[in-house]
């Protein structure tokens, strides 16, 4: 390995240590969890409405936590490195500071991706777990309330053992948990009975949770190069203001129809958040394809390098 | 500490002005202070707070940028990051992760300077040794004294071997045996050949170790030279002896009163209270 990419990989791997260790990840991604399955298991029960209501709610909340930790993730990676002091020890030693901003950027990154593998997950359950015809599917639901529990059990035990940190490992066997559930949920009918594996799930939310996670990671890198400059309320309130202005982009732009040039400045600079909503993609039973996923990464991947490096051009000149 | 023209830090002109965020200027921190610290040499940056001192070092680490003035470290620009891998830093306060261990920071901060594998661990372990961590180089930081955590912090400046250390306020919340020991573990770097720059309002140490100092005031060198030529008093002198019988002592004040006119003043010599403290708490340390 050589001396460049060593340092690269110290610096990724202390910012995503530092990021899976705050108790803000843990209540983030549990509550979205926790959301995401029982949100639409108390409305479809309330309204009788079928299971297209899960399928909206948890693409919305997936939407949502991740925006929020995404702008929260990343100012505590890196604008709390100015207010703590420590990156006055990281420049004083032979780190550049695009290799920095790149490190906490792909430290952001993985943290979106394990976030996006917990919501995918909540989603399937959630899918399978609201009542059809007012049938509570009763086995998934106990499942998932020991599981939850008993993924927390492990974490303490090394917690009080080692003394290591209580939140990593908890978010690490909550994940394992919810896979596991989905996999054990996908060969059991709701009466318990065993079924050819996958007929229970409805899996066509795995596309669309992953085109909802590439919206996320162009999110993760608009929230980065903001918390060059600003501190984690100001930098998810603009991230909300993106998401909400990207979701009516179209709109916009027809309002600016009169002002073409303004109109296209508009849908230059917004990002175009509607092409990542895949609930009106998956209604009446529409699914999402690998093209429209590859057209989605990279529209992703184009938008997300054109601001890291407005967020590295912001970076470069920071004095400490 | 052969003193050679190799200059390690040049500064001329330097100017550091604050500015507010419409690019106004706000506060002068550095105006137009000239430097040269010579390799090998241990040079003090003195002053009261908000004299520029910690501007200074933060201009020479590539952290803030001169407005005017020409600034070099080791003949290269401070924002050139090959530089670094010559230099050892140790901020004012210990900023450090406090969830990481202490040789948990200290194998981070290795591998920002590229060691790897064994290297890596014996220089980690070698430190922490002679910082004097041992017995906590598994506890969280978040767990230590400042005392302690100012060891790690002066551990980890030194763990590429660095031809330049810049430390500012060293010996700042240890006790006074700790304060010794990084005292002597700075002499030993200098006569390494390691030139040091310590910024420091703590006077009775940087008198005690430095070569040469600068007094900054308001961000403008108001003294500079060796601190010997600095504390000497020209108007006066002092005469030693060793415990001379009263006869011979009351003949030689009679003396010096018929040479000079003036009856010369006699104490006896004090030792530092840091001197008696030492002494004290190694005596202590010693009864089982």
């Amino acid at each position: 390995m050589t001396n460049r990419l060593r340092t690269f990989v110290a610096l990724t791997g202390l910012a995503l240590s530092e990021l899976f260790r705050q108790p803000a990840t843990l209540l983030l991604i549990l509550t979205n969890v926790v959301c995401t399955i029982l949100v639409p298991l108390a409305v479809s029960h309330q309204l009788g409405q079928q299971t297209h209501l899960a399928v909206d709610s948890s693409l919305a909340f997936e939407f949502v936590f991740g925006l929020i930790l995404a702008g929260y993730a990343a100012c505590s990676t890196l604008h709390n490195e100015y207010l703590s002091g420590t990156i006055l020890t990281i420049f004083s030693k032979p780190v550049g500071r695009l290799m920095f901003f790149l490190a906490k950027f792909s430290a952001l990154a993985v943290l979106i991706v394990f976030f996006v593998f917990c919501a995918s997950a909540a989603s399937l359950l959630a899918e399978r777990l609201t009542p059809r015809n007012f049938e509570f599917d009763t086995l998934g639901m106990r499942l998932l309330g020991v599981s939850l529990f008993v993924a927390l059990i492990p974490a303490a035990i090394v917690n009080f053992r080692t003394r290591r940190s209580f939140v990593p490992y908890s978010l690490f066997f909550c994940a394992l948990m919810l896979a596991g559930l989905v996999l054990i949920l996908s060969t059991f009918d709701l009466e318990g009975h065993r079924v050819a594996f996958g007929s229970m799930i409805n899996w066509s939310l795995v596309p669309a949770c992953l085109l909802e996670g590439i919206a996320l990671l162009l999110l993760a890198a608009i929230a980065i190069s903001l918390s060059v400059r600003l501190a984690a309320p100001a930098t998810v309130a603009i991230l909300l203001v993106l998401l909400f202005a990207g979701l009516v982009s179209d709109h916009l732009t027809g309002l600016l129809a009169a002002v073409p040039q303004a109109g296209f400045v508009v849908k230059m600079i917004l990002p175009d958040i509607q092409g990542f909503w895949p609930a009106d993609k998956l209604a009446g039973g529409g699914i999402i394809t690998g093209a429209l996923i590859g057209h989605a990464a990279v529209y992703a991947a184009a938008y997300g390098t054109g601001v890291l490096c407005l967020g590295y051009a912001a970076f470069r000149n920071r004095q400490f | 500490m052969g003193e050679t023209t190799d200059l390690v830090i040049e500064a001329r002109k330097l100017t550091k002005i604050f500015q507010d965020f419409w690019g106004r200027p706000k506060v002068c921190a550095v105006n137009e202070i000239d430097l040269e610290v010579r390799r090998g040499e241990l040079f003090g940056l003195l002053g009261p707070n908000g004299s520029g001192k910690s501007t200074t070092i933060k201009m020479i680490l590539g952290l803030l940028h001169p407005t005017t003035g020409l600034l070099t470290v080791l003949g290269q620009s401070p924002r050139n990051v090959a530089v670094k891998s010559k230099i050892g830093f140790m901020p004012e306060e210990s900023y450090l992760y406090k969830y990481l261990t202490a040789a948990e920071i200290l194998d981070f901060y290795a591998s920002l300077y590229g060691l790897s594998g064994n290297r890596k661990k014996e220089r980690v372990s070698a430190l922490i040794a002679q910082v004097g961590l041992d017995a906590a180089r598994n506890r969280p930081i978040g767990e230590f004294s400042k005392g302690m955590a100012r060891r790690v912090g002066l551990a980890q400046c030194l763990l590429n071997d660095p031809d330049l250390i810049l430390l500012d306020e060293p010996t700042s919340g240890l006790d006074p045996l700790a304060c010794r020991e990084v005292k002597d573990i700075l002499l030993g770097l200098v006569r390494r050949g390691k030139t040091i720059l310590i910024c420091s309002h703590h006077l009775a140490d940087m008198q005690d170790i430095c070569d040469r100092v600068a007094i900054l005031m308001n961000g403008k060198v108001c003294a500079e030279g060796a601190v010997k030529e600095l504390l000497i008093n020209p108007g006066t002198l002092r005469l030693s002896l060793e415990s001379p019988s009263r006869e011979s002592l009351s003949a030689i004040l009679d003396y010096i009163e018929k040479e000079t006119g003036t009856r010369p003043l006699v104490d006896h010599t004090g030792r530092t209270l840091e001197s008696v403290f030492i002494e004290t708490v190694k005596q202590r340390n010693s009864i089982p």
